[in-house]
């Protein structure tokens, strides 16, 4: 937004018209050489020259513009921009997600579950304002790929480069838990939570589900899991990363209702079965709604002074102006 | 006295060739007043001819001159601005091109870089971090985080294979840093800038003058000596430039100074063991704010005062142009 | 005023010696009287004219007796100067003012040779100065003084207003000269009836400037009349207008002298008004 840090200034503008006027339209604008140019009660000689008229208007127009905007300079044209400023700390957040080659079904046509869980992360990662979230991604082992950060186009984007199979076959559900508690073991934010989403069961890693959610529990970390697909046979396709093999199949899909239940029992977190698009969609709300921290902000209006534009653009105006007339048009007397 | 952009002033050379158009222009109206004027007035106008077109063009040559000091940003003076800032965001931006593999400091440049970032967070341990690492293209590593642990384990795996950028470009890397800021952070900013120097392209003051506009903290830390040293590849061979010399990398003293004033920052030696100390100084000095609570100093451009001078010298030569200097003219 | 003293002197100087060698003459045959005046009564002898034989003195005498006449020679000389703005300009040596200053010593002074009167009307949009027409030198400095001592800054040529006032003014049939750049319109009607009663002639004072403008790039010039500007680029097309404009008023002129009678004659700031006028009288003198 354009605003103006001493409009007092604005009031020059008043003179403007003023030297407009004395410019171009008062009898002393027609000072020049004095030489008889015309009869008496006849007029000066009529001259056909219209084109050099049309220059000298643009001219013209360009050096008032310059002036314009050089006056409009002192009032010191700057862009506000106004900045929410959080005050008080957000939540930290860990997203635990399943990257197994279970995630490849397809069952939020035209989407995998993976896509799904991407696209619905997108969007819950948008309504929050202050929370720091992380990501944790796990398959045969977890790894942590996002910290918990406020710098959402950090997460976003690394959300984007999460891969089927990156980590491997398995589903080590315990390992992507552990991981996400260890992240946040030494966060000093009132809140701290997890959203495991996973599709399986624990097949991989050496910590056991149970023990990394009693981990989280001694810690005050609630956690959330979301069951995510559904049952039956659900055909799947997918890219090896290592092999670059196109595999496809039909999967036997089914997961371990009872410890993602379970999970989330032990830390006061809840547990969501997500089968279709819009439960899923359903479930983050419901997360959403659930962690919500009181938000103190403060508007801090951060100011960027445009002097230097408008002076440049001036310039160049008036200089376009003088070398019209004293170049182009060789005006000399 | 500073001078923000100091770079205004090349304007001053296309300035000074007004000055030929000027000339010819005087020439050719002079000519022009002989086969009109006539002879029996030529010499009283051909000397208010002279002084009318020195006016004129003196007064357009002065406007000029003023605004390009407007341009400038010159300032004198420091005003203070309100600052409710709390906390502090440091992104470390730490150049990861081969020449910081060089061990003229131990055990090698990009290895110290690693102690250093280490000891500034264990020192202040209430931060927020982050990382960015450049070589020609910069990535941020780890985006501002409270997480220690991802901060050690990036800091301790930093290497010039991290990705693949030909060249080396600070301006890429504090621009990167610069981004690497969330939105909403009620901290203040700071970036420290850990390089050689060596860079290939980019104009990395105009960057790091950009940091201090938007009052963001600047310290360069310079990797290296000036005697340089030579950097090994992987199997222990030299690195060597096309006619099969030893490249010799050296510490550009000059260009980080540089960037530390473009960004009214300040410029600390890696292999100083006392830098982690003054940094953490710096840090402290920042989060006790400058004298009074709850402001900040910041230069005060008086572009106002030039700007003003300059249109004085428009308004005269408007009102010279239409002054009547004698009866003929 | 020193200085127009000094040009005075030095005019009159000049023009004297010219005048006593060649326009006394010149002025005397071509601008004859308006007719003949009774001089006195004498004896006839053979051959005089029979017409004339005074009857009254013959019979009171007993001898025939003659009446002679001498030719009427009192001619008033009657000179409009126009002193507008638009004469101080020039691209010569010396503006148009000190060419009519120039014109006017010549011709008055060889006026003032032939024992003329010599009166003068000095006009801009209204009648400045008027001095009546008396003999003697002196009177004919005094008037050259006045005109040289015209300031720049008269606007307007009132040409019909000059022409109705010395109308007026000239009772008996005299000479009439116009010295002026005719940079007026509608005085056609005042000319003419002018140019009934008296034997009028128009000299129009010219300017290389009046026919042609140098090429130059964008010239802003002001009328010293009007005080209008003339704005224009000194390209062809604008030059070959400029010149094209004043081809056509010097025409209209030309026939607007003619048509009322009038005998005219062009005199440049380039040339010797000197040769000009020679030039002109004797074509005069042929035509008579």
């Amino acid at each position: 937004m354009l605003t103006f840090e001493s409009p007092s200034y604005l009031f020059l503008l008043i003179l403007l018209p003023v030297f407009l006027y004395l410019r171009h339209f008062s009898p002393a604008s027609d000072r020049g050489l004095r030489i008889s140019a015309g009869i008496w009660r006849k007029g000066t000689v009529p001259l056909k020259q219209g084109g050099v008229k049309l220059i000298l208007l643009f001219s013209s127009v360009l050096f008032w513009v310059g002036i314009l905007l050089l006056t409009l300079t002192l009032s010191g044209p700057s862009i506000s921009i106004h900045e929410k400023i959080h005050l008080n700390r957000g939540a930290d957040i860990v997203v635990v997600l399943d990257q197994s080659p279970s995630m490849a079904a397809r069952d939020f046509p035209p989407e995998t579950r993976l896509d799904a869980a991407k696209n619905m992360l997108n969007f819950f990662v948008s309504a929050r304002k202050n929370d720091a979230i992380g990501l944790v991604s796990f398959g045969q082992e977890a790894v942590l790929k996002v910290p918990p950060t406020t710098d959402y186009g950090s997460f976003l984007r690394r959300l984007d480069e999460c891969h089927i199979m990156e980590l491997g076959e398995g589903t080590a559900i315990g390992m992507g838990l552990a991981v996400a508690v260890l992240h946040l073991s030494e966060s000093r934010a009132d809140q701290r939570v997890i959203i495991l989403i996973t599709d399986g069961d624990n097949n991989a890693g050496e910590v056991q589900p149970l023990s990394a959610a009693s981990m989280a529990a001694q810690m005050g970390i609630r956690v959330y899991t979301i069951g995510i697909g559904a049952e039956g046979d659900i055909p799947f396709e997918f890219r090896n990363p290592e092999t670059g093999q196109i595999l496809s199949g039909v999967l036997k899909s089914s997961f371990d209702e009872d410890l993602l239940t379970e999970l989330s029992e032990m830390t006061e977190g809840r547990y969501f079965k997500a089968t279709s698009p819009g439960t899923l969609e359903s479930v983050f709300r419901s997360i959403d709604s659930l962690e919500t921290i009181e938000e103190r902000v403060r508007i801090q209006v951060r100011t960027v002074p445009l002097y230097r534009i408008f002076i440049m653009a001036a310039l160049l105006l008036i200089l376009a102006d003088l070398l019209i007339r004293k170049v182009l048009l060789r005006e000399v007397l | 006295m500073t001078v923000v952009y100091p770079e205004s002033f090349w304007l001053f050379i296309p300035l000074v060739l007004l000055i030929i158009p000027a000339y010819f222009n005087y020439r050719k109206g002079h000519r022009l007043l002989g086969k009109l004027a006539g002879q029996w007035r030529f010499d009283r106008i051909s000397q208010i001819y002279l002084v009318r077109t020195l006016i004129y063009w003196s007064t357009v040559l002065l406007f000029f001159i003023f605004s390009i000091l407007a341009l400038a940003g010159i300032s004198w003076t420091k005003e203070a601005v309100r600052d409710e800032s709390d906390g502090l965001d440091i992104i470390f931006a730490v150049d990861i091109s081969r020449s910081m593999l060089a061990s003229d400091v131990s055990p090698d440049r990009l290895g110290r870089a690693g102690e250093l970032i280490s000891s500034i967070t264990a020192g202040y341990p209430s931060g927020r971090f982050g990382l960015v690492v450049f070589k020609g293209e910069g990535e941020v590593i780890v985006p501002l985080t409270e997480d220690r642990i991802i901060m050690e384990t990036a800091v301790n795996s930093l290497s010039p294979a991290m990705f693949t950028a030909p060249g080396t470009n600070l301006a890429k890397g504090i621009n990167r840093a610069l981004t690497a800021f969330p939105e909403g952070s009620p901290g203040k900013k700071m970036i420290i800038l850990i390089s050689d120097g060596e860079a290939l392209s980019g104009n990395a003051r105009t960057a790091a003058r950009e940091c201090s506009i938007q009052g963001i903290e600047f310290i360069v830390i310079g990797a290296g000596t000036a005697e340089g040293a030579m950097i090994y590849n992987a199997d222990g061979s030299v690195v060597s430039d096309s006619e099969g010399q030893a490249v010799v990398t050296k510490l550009d003293l000059a260009e980080l100074t540089g960037i530390a004033e473009s960004a009214s920052g300040r410029y600390y030696d890696l292999s100083d063991v006392k830098t982690p100390g003054l940094v953490l100084d710096d840090i402290s000095s920042v989060l006790g704010g400058s004298g009074i609570e709850g402001m900040r100093l910041q230069n005060r451009t008086s572009y106002r005062g030039f700007l003003i001078a300059a249109m004085v010298f428009l308004v005269i030569n408007l009102a010279a142009s239409r002054i009547r200097w004698s009866r003929w003219y | 005023m020193e200085e127009i003293s000094r040009k005075v002197r030095q005019l009159h100087f000049v023009s004297r010696k010219l005048v006593d060698t060649i326009f006394a003459g010149n002025y005397h045959s071509v601008f004859k009287g308006p007719g003949l005046e009774f001089d006195e009564v004498r004896e006839y002898s053979p051959g005089d004219d029979t017409r004339f034989i005074d009857w009254n003195v013959t019979s009171r005498m007993g001898s025939p007796y003659t009446k002679t006449f001498r030719e009427e020679r009192e001619v008033v000389l009657q000179v409009l100067v126009d002193t507008s703005s638009s004469l101080f300009y020039s691209s010569g040596q010396i503006n148009k003012r000190d060419l009519a200053g120039h014109i006017f010593a010549i011709i008055a002074l060889a006026a003032v040779a032939n024992n003329d009167k010599v009166g003068s009307l000095l006009f801009s949009d209204r009648v400045e100065e008027q001095i009546q027409p008396r003999k003697g030198r002196k009177h004919v400095l005094k008037q050259i003084t006045q005109i040289l001592a015209v300031k720049e800054g008269r606007k307007g040529s009132n040409l019909a207003l000059a022409c109705k006032t010395a109308s007026q003014t000239m009772k008996r049939r005299g000479i009439c000269l116009i010295l002026s750049d005719f940079r007026a319109a509608g005085y056609k009607t005042e000319l003419t009836m002018l140019a009934r009663k008296h034997d009028v002639i128009a000299i129009r004072l010219t300017d290389p400037l009046d026919r042609e403008l140098p090429a130059s790039g964008l010239v802003q010039l002001e009328d010293p009349e009007s005080g209008q500007s003339l704005k224009f680029m000194g390209n062809r097309k604008t030059r070959q207008q400029y010149s094209e404009y004043w081809e056509h008023e010097r025409y209209l002129w030309h026939k607007t002298c003619q048509s009322a009678g009038v005998d005219v004659l062009e005199i440049s700031t380039e040339d010797d008004p000197a040769v000009k006028l020679l030039h002109f009288f004797e074509r005069r003198k042929k035509k008579s």
